[in-house]
């Protein structure tokens, strides 16, 4: 297989989109030997195969009869968020931008969270070596 | 010379603006202002474009129309207006982890209704995806839409308006409808800028919406208006969506553009923030004006979002987007395809009744759509189109109509004017609905069977019309009674006063008598104000050419 290179401002792209740091040279690493994986597909040949989008599609979709079952739980839902203000969930204002890569390339070396992503990461790896 | 070319192109812009402004539909272009220093004078050189580009509006509509159902779209709780915060929200909306959507089949008919309503082709299989982005109100940080293949596609929608120099021409349109999707809505964010915080409610969090897309078809702020309006009715006669624009359950975005005709598309910008139909032809058209005055000034237009400001009537750019958003669609893996039935021969056997959504029994099931009933009005009463249409698009028109009918003789097409220009006239004024009109139907009756048998004249029965109207609950005979208004046809004394007038006018008479008849009306409108507008008409000009002749 031929080595994979992340351009950094996809990288940065895909930061923005899913929330999910990942840029030290381990995440990068753990991301090529994904999508290097993800190739092997390729070795099957799919011409005039309808892809498959959900294992359930030959199952029936249950429909529901309009009529109230559920909600009134306001109680309950509040007490799992830890700010809120009366009866309403407590969210920063809008949608904070995020800071640019360099900005970001500060705050990270001073996070922790490299390591937390980091660690999920190598777990997924080593599930997907299994089922191979 | 730097700053008189800096003044002059100021002078231009400004120019521009005005003439703009004075002449919307001409447009054109200066292309260049040169000052030379060589010459004696310092005046700018203008060269104006030979032949005018004529600009005109290219505007296209998506439709959010909130399904009118008890509960949501995949989840069981409860649909309201107004309910306390967050009381609404099952574990599903709220998307705890381990919980799944599950589809309720009111919200599958009602797409189904409204397809079938807008003349679109049913899929008879339809897949749900996810549409990703981040906002607080969006708890699980997707959307569930029907991007790839919609439960409907490629409908159209006729729609009229009055118009032409009286504005009593009806003129036909159509706009085309690319798809109509079952999504799901967002919960409500307050803006809280003192404390730096947002608060969340989920209660309208997965409630059920038909997202309708419609091509840019459309030309102008009017156009959009009379389509959406003519949408709002086809959706509550259906009963798949109250269509209150005020309240949120009919949400408009306006995608403009301009462009000459015959060129591609110019940019175009997205219009947001529109709560009601008469902002929403305001929105478009300023929007299109400010676009051409961009392009006239030689600019470009900015692809961007921009809100619509209703104090001052403009658009104005809304927060940045971040460019353009990447979605990631994906399909939704928890939902297999929708499949809806054409007939009850081709149901699968053994299948369970309320497991499927059969698209005969609804297409069966249509109510009359605003468009059959105005032909039916026309057929029924012998009404002219442009009187139907004002019938059915003011709410509980037709009612009253039918109610006043129902008391008098008179012949419909002699009540309808009294319908459509009086009643209608006095409700705009004061921005009334028909259910809050202080006349009842059955008091235009009396007055207007007053009328009819001779009791009154016609700018009389005006008149009382506009005192009963003033006066809710005096009826036509008491108000006649107290101004005195009954028709005199006691002809001795019409004989009398049309005789005073004569002779008092002698000019007049030798005029008619020489064969200016037209002067008769004069004499005639002079009898009238002696008389308070009490006299019958037909009489007196007979009494008049009797004695003139």
């Amino acid at each position: 297989m031929e080595p994979v290179h992340i351009p950094a401002d996809l990288v940065d792209q895909l930061e923005r989109l899913a929330l999910v740091d990942f840029r030290s040279k381990q995440g990068l690493a753990c991301l090529e030997e994904a999508i290097r994986f993800a190739d092997q597909l390729h070795a099957v040949d799919t011409s005039g195969v309808e892809p498959m989008d959900s294992v359930l599609e030959d199952r029936s979709l249950n429909l529901r009869e309009d009529a109230v079952t559920e909600g009134d739980c306001a109680e309950e839902l509040l007490q799992l968020s830890k700010h809120t203000v009366e009866e309403y969930f407590v969210a920063p204002p809008g949608n904070i931008p995020l800071p640019t890569r360099e900005e970001r390339a500060t705050i990270l070396k001073h996070s922790v969270m490299i390591f937390i992503t980091n660690s999920t990461f190598w777990k997924l790896n080593k599930n997907l070596k299994v089922l191979h | 010379m730097a700053a008189s070319s800096v003044a002059a192109s100021e002078l231009l812009q400004n120019m521009n603006k005005h003439i703009s402004i004075l002449y919307p539909k001409a447009s054109y272009v200066i292309r260049r202002i040169s000052t030379s220093r060589q010459r004696s004078d310092s005046q700018p050189q203008l060269r104006v474009k030979s032949a005018p580009q004529q600009l005109v509006g290219v505007v296209g509509l998506e439709v959010h129309a909130q399904i009118n159902s008890n509960t949501k779209l995949f989840s069981g709780s409860s649909v309201r207006f107004s309910a306390p915060p967050n009381s609404l929200v099952s574990p599903f909306d709220a998307s705890l982890p381990g919980t799944l959507p599950v589809l309720n089949t009111r919200c599958v008919e009602a797409a189904v209704m409204t397809a079938l309503a807008l003349n679109c082709t049913i899929n008879r299989t339809s897949l749900f995806d996810r549409k990703h982005y981040f906002y607080a109100d969006l708890p699980a940080g997707y959307q569930i839409t029907q991007q790839r293949r919609p439960i409907a596609v490629d409908g159209f929608l006729d729609y009229s308006f009055l118009g032409g120099k009286k504005r009593n021409q009806v003129i036909k349109r159509t706009v085309s409808i690319k798809q109509i999707q079952l999504e799901q809505d967002s919960g409500k964010s307050l803006h809280d800028n003192l404390r730096s915080q947002t608060l969340i409610d989920l209660n309208r969090a997965g409630v059920g919406l038909m997202e309708l897309v419609m091509e840019p078809d459309m030309s102008c702020g009017e156009e959009a208006a009379a389509a959406v309006g003519e949408l709002q009715r086809i959706l509550q006669t259906l009963g798949t969506c109250q269509g209150n624009m005020s309240e949120g359950q009919l949400r408009v975005d306006a995608n403009v553009s301009v462009h000459e005709p015959g060129e591609p598309l110019g940019i175009r910008t997205e219009v947001k923030n529109i709560n009601s139909i008469r902002y929403l032809a305001k929105a478009i058209d300023y929007e299109i004006q400010r676009q051409i005055a961009v392009l006239q000034r030689g600019g470009t237009v900015q692809s961007q979002t921009r809100a619509f400001d209703s104090k001052s009537g403009e658009t104005v750019p809304m927060r940045d987007k971040e460019g353009l958003q990447d979605y990631r669609f994906m399909p939704e893996p928890n939902l297999p395809p929708l499949i809806v039935y054409e007939d009850n021969a081709s149901l699968p056997t053994g299948i369970d009744a309320c497991q499927v959504v059969v698209v005969q029994a609804i297409r069966e099931a249509l109510p009359e759509l605003p468009a059959v009933k105005r032909e039916r009005l026309v057929q029924t009463y012998g009404l002219l189109p442009e009187h139907s249409l004002t019938l059915v698009n003011e709410d509980g028109l037709v009612e009253y109509f039918e109610e006043v009918l129902k008391a008098t003789k008179k012949e419909p097409r002699k009540v309808i004017g009294w319908v459509t220009n009086e009643l209608v006239g006095h409700l705009k004024q004061q921005d009334m609905s028909v259910s809050q009109s202080p006349i009842a139907p059955s008091a235009l009756a009396e007055l207007l069977e007053l009328q009819e048998t001779g009791h009154i004249s016609s700018s009389a029965a005006r008149r009382v019309f506009q005192e009963m109207w003033r006066s809710p609950g005096k009826t036509a005979l008491q108000i006649i009674r107290e101004q005195d208004l009954g028709l005199v046809s006691d002809t001795a004394q019409l004989h009398n006063i049309c005789q005073e007038v004569l002779d008092s006018h002698p000019d007049e008479v030798n005029a008619i008598r020489g064969g200016n008849k037209k002067v008769l009306n004069k004499l005639m409108g002079l009898v009238q104000r002696e008389t308070k507008g009490r006299a019958d008409p037909v009489l007196v000009r007979k009494i008049i050419q009797e004695k003139t002749s």
